[in-house]
């Protein structure tokens, strides 16, 4: 009887710790976080371009970012605002701006620095895990460089293949 | 036979508990051409809808990558065997050829909310004036808002 009654419970803690297993939430990042995470690589490797073309130096006095997004819609207030929290964080010394430059405005008459402008674009679907992500530097009276950034998508993780000149206006 | 541990034994319990509900991992690739196949469906759908303007459909979308083009195409047609579907470089009528209805893809798209994303797609059935929709999907890739955007004519 003693056996009959160990066997029992011994199954129902079985069961009880297999549905354990189907309740624990399972770590899925949504597909908007991905997307964004493509967007926030792009802006990475927009601003690594700027760093080597002017200096280190440079981009910490003389230089405020300004992160733009080409939507169709002239701002997209919070996704814009997320990813330039990202940003600072990854650049602590860089200094970011908070909203948008009026068009052809390249000098922030409140800090005097220039405004160079990030601006993430069209995100392209290129087969077997492979993701692209287009973005264009803007140094105003300097032109602008357009770049396509190519990601390995990998458990979720995203890792830069290559780097493509798209463009170079002077 | 030796019989492995209890705590391996549970383990594993455990762990066929999670993979027995766990989705299985999609590419984000693999979801936003399955969100552009639903937004061309539902374009054609309006496209269709709108009156007689012919069976075939001239589709631009933005993939650089042609396979990635043609696997959505291919897809429309075993969709919609009556149809005829085109790619499109452009989008304008092709010089000599049916007038047929446009279809566009934009290459934008923002981020609506947590798991929502919003496409611009153009549709033109007479080759001259376009209403552009914003049309939004959700994390089932399913096309989960539409509106007007704009209306405008072809050049």
């Amino acid at each position: 009887m003693s056996q009959m009654i160990s066997r029992f419970l011994l199954l129902t803690a079985i069961g009880i710790l297999f549905l354990c297993g189907c309740a624990f939430p399972s770590e899925n990042v949504s597909m908007v976080d991905r997307l964004r995470d493509v967007q926030v690589q792009s802006a990475i490797g927009l601003i690594d371009i700027v760093k080597e073309e002017l200096g280190d130096a440079s981009c910490r006095n003389e230089i405020e970012f300004q992160i733009s997004l080409f939507h169709l819609e002239n701002s997209h207030p919070t996704e814009r605002e997320k990813i330039t929290a990202r940003l600072r964080r990854l650049y602590p010394a860089y200094s970011f701006l908070d909203r948008e430059a009026a068009d052809g405005c390249f000098a922030d008459s409140r800090s005097g620095r220039r405004i160079v402008i990030i601006t993430i674009a069209e995100t392209a679907v290129e087969g077997d895990g492979l993701i692209s992500c287009g973005g264009t530097i803007t140094y105003g009276s300097l032109g602008s460089s357009g770049f396509t950034f190519f990601f390995r998508e990998n458990s979720g993780r995203f890792l830069l293949e290559k780097i493509q000149i798209a463009n170079a206006i002077g | 036979m030796r019989i492995p541990p209890l705590p391996l034994i549970l383990l594993h319990l455990f762990g066929a508990g999670c993979a027995a509900t766990s989705p299985p991992e999609k590419f984000l690739g693999e979801y936003l051409a399955a969100c552009k196949l639903n937004l061309l469906k539902k374009s054609v759908s309006i496209a269709a809808a709108s009156g007689d303007h012919g069976l075939t459909f001239r589709i631009a979308v933005p993939e650089y990558n042609t396979q990635v083009a043609t696997d959505i195409l291919e897809k429309l047609r075993a969709e919609y065997p009556a149809y005829t579907f085109l790619p499109a470089d452009f989008f304008e009528p092709a010089p000599g050829s049916p007038p047929g209805i446009l279809i566009r893809l934009h290459p934008q798209l923002a981020i609506d909310g947590p798991e929502t994303i919003a496409f611009f797609v153009s549709i033109s059935v007479d080759s001259a004036n376009v209403t552009m929709y914003r049309m939004q999907v959700n994390a089932q890739e399913e096309v989960s808002g539409l509106s007007v955007w704009s209306r405008y004519q072809l050049q």
